[in-house]
């Protein structure tokens, strides 16, 4: 399912069907889900639209809220100064975009994978995160490139104490995520203080035969100014 | 460059050297209304491109406070740049303008205290556009807060303006300030049902959708052993964004949860004591059939009528409302 089309296009498998087909002077856009969902969206383009389909940013359903990711796992502890990399899985949301005219738009996002939201921090000044509790594993686990990721963790404990994780956030707006055999992201987590650790993405691909996903998150791409969050309540 | 050479003779002409008052001649004047006239439409066109360029960088409520300080810092340069072409003396503006700036404050005291109140609010932030607030008894979603007043509209569209005095000295309850907010149901079920079935059932439903929070958790306990029935309280936690969503769907998607499983709101009730003979001191305790819960309810509306009296110690009569022999 994931790749590039040029309109018209379809695509089908037991669990969708996926189509833009001309109708009359539009071309119009259909999900059909096994469950029996369906969408329907009209498009007015030329025709030199390509369409992008690819997982995204896991934090736009069912309705946008926030733009962060939190994946709870069973608590290690990470020794001082210690290094350690992880693999925890994600939850996939996939994005049909459209590209015209140097422009992209995403044209429907739908997801295999249950939603839930959280909070981290307080009510007062915390944030809603889309929540998924994973597994831990030593190496990339298999996975359902159509429902779940994985996420490559490095840890890196910059305090002179143990450290017990148990969470990690990550932003949405850095987020970079790839497909091949499966979906994949890579990120590191430093702990800062017992309290606070930093979060961000590493934009390389878990093997070279992964492709980049589009993102429909963007930020202004300053080279020499990293895109982090930081963790203030706790980890 | 000939244009501008033509343009400074055109103003060294005899009609714009022309004295008005003092040494202001018409072509200070001139100048000095068209410094002002380029000040705004710089002013305005900054103050558009910012819009523009931070509109989704920048919440709403900061944008427009960018917006009109950009605004009005622009006009203001302007202002002073314009000024001196009427010959002006800034320094007597400023005493002049301290004399002048005691008697409007005692004139128009309750102006300037909206005015303060709205530069506070600014800074504050207390309230900001698109949340929805209680002031004193009016609830409204913020529009526009503006430097005297707050705009905003009732839930039934209609226009709401606050003096921002009023919001500034007044309680003001922000339901949406925080990022996520509880609200919590009283559910309640016979007692024959089985209420740690109905909270597995409830706290199904609750991990089912997506916007009850993971984190802080829902709480699904027996609250009350009530009159009627079992009250089993429900708190969820959702984003202040969407909880009011939440809340007027997951009430009846519980209710009909509970009802698939057999479970039954229960109606309003009573447990009658009878005594079958007068001679037995433990009386038979007897509880209403589930179906004939209505019919008792009408035989227990007025237990003491005299029909009860009248007729065998055992025996229910229906009471149908007054009769004659009530009025009697």
């Amino acid at each position: 399912m994931y790749g590039r089309y040029e309109i018209p296009f379809e695509y089908s498998d037991d669990t969708i069907t996926l189509s833009i087909t001309e109708d009359g002077d539009f071309f119009r856009y259909t999900r059909e889900m096994a469950g029996g969902e369906t969408v329907q969206k009209t498009l007015l383009t030329t025709g030199s639209a390509i369409v992008a389909v690819n997982p995204i940013e896991p934090v736009n359903l069912p309705k946008k809220v926030t733009h962060y990711l939190e994946i709870e796992f069973t608590p290690i502890l990470i020794e001082p100064e210690g290094i350690k990399i992880i693999y925890l899985m994600f939850p996939i949301e996939i994005g049909v975009i459209v590209f015209g005219n140097k422009k992209m738009e995403s044209v429907d996002i739908f997801s295999f994978c249950p939603q839930k939201y959280s909070l981290y921090g307080p009510s007062g000044g915390g944030v809603i995160t889309k929540y998924f509790a994973s597994d831990i594993y030593s190496s990339p686990p298999k996975s359902n490139r159509y429902c779940t990721g994985v996420i490559r963790l490095e840890i890196v404990n910059k305090t002179p104490e143990w450290a017990n994780i148990s969470r990690t956030v990550l932003d949405g707006y850095s987020m970079k995520i790839y497909f091949g055999p499966y979906v994949s992201m890579l990120a590191r987590m430093e702990i800062l203080t017992p309290t606070t650790a930093e979060t961000e993405f590493i934009r390389n691909p878990a093997a070279s035969d992964f492709q980049k996903s589009v993102e429909i998150y963007h930020t202004l791409n300053i080279p020499s100014i990293k895109r982090t969050y930081l963790m203030e309540w706790g980890y | 460059m000939s244009d501008i050479f033509n343009t400074s003779i055109i103003f060294k002409s005899s009609i714009f050297a022309t004295p008005v008052y003092g040494p202001t001649t018409i072509g200070n004047m001139l100048w000095f209304f068209i410094i002002l006239v380029l000040a705004v439409i710089i002013a305005k066109i900054v103050s558009l491109n910012l819009n523009r360029f931070l509109k989704d960088r920048v919440r709403k409520n900061d944008l427009n406070l960018i917006t009109k300080a950009a605004y009005w810092l622009i006009f203001s340069i302007g202002f002073l740049t314009a000024l001196p072409n009427l010959h002006v003396d800034l320094s007597g503006i400023l005493v002049a303008g301290g004399i002048v700036g005691i008697i409007i404050g005692f004139a128009a005291q309750s102006v300037v205290a909206n005015l303060i109140s709205g530069i506070f609010l600014i800074f504050e932030q207390p309230l900001k556009i698109g949340d929805n607030v209680l002031i004193e008894d009016t609830l409204i979603i913020v529009e526009d807060i503006r430097i005297f007043s707050t705009i905003g509209k009732t839930f039934e569209g209609i226009y709401v303006r606050i003096p921002n005095e009023k919001i500034f000295t007044t309680t003001i309850t922000n339901y949406v300030a925080n990022t996520a907010r509880r609200f919590e149901y009283a559910v309640e079920i016979r007692y024959q049902d089985d209420a740690a079935r109905a909270i597995q059932i409830i706290e199904a439903l609750i991990e089912d959708e997506p916007f009850c929070l993971k984190k802080p958790g829902p709480s699904v306990f027996v609250d009350e052993l009530a009159a009627d029935g079992v009250i089993i309280k429900t708190r969820i936690w959702a984003p202040s964004e969407v909880w009011w969503d939440i809340r007027t769907t997951m009430l009846w998607k519980i209710k009909c949860a509970l009802e698939k499983d057999g479970m039954e709101i229960p109606f309003p009730q009573r447990t009658i004591w009878v005594n079958l003979d007068d001679g037995d001191s433990t009386p038979k305790k007897t509880i209403p059939e589930r179906n004939h819960v209505a019919e008792v309810r009408i035989h227990t509306c007025k237990p003491s009528h005299p029909a009860l009296e009248k007729s065998h110690p055992n025996s229910i009569t229906a009471y149908n409302g007054p009769d004659e022999s009530d009025k009697e």
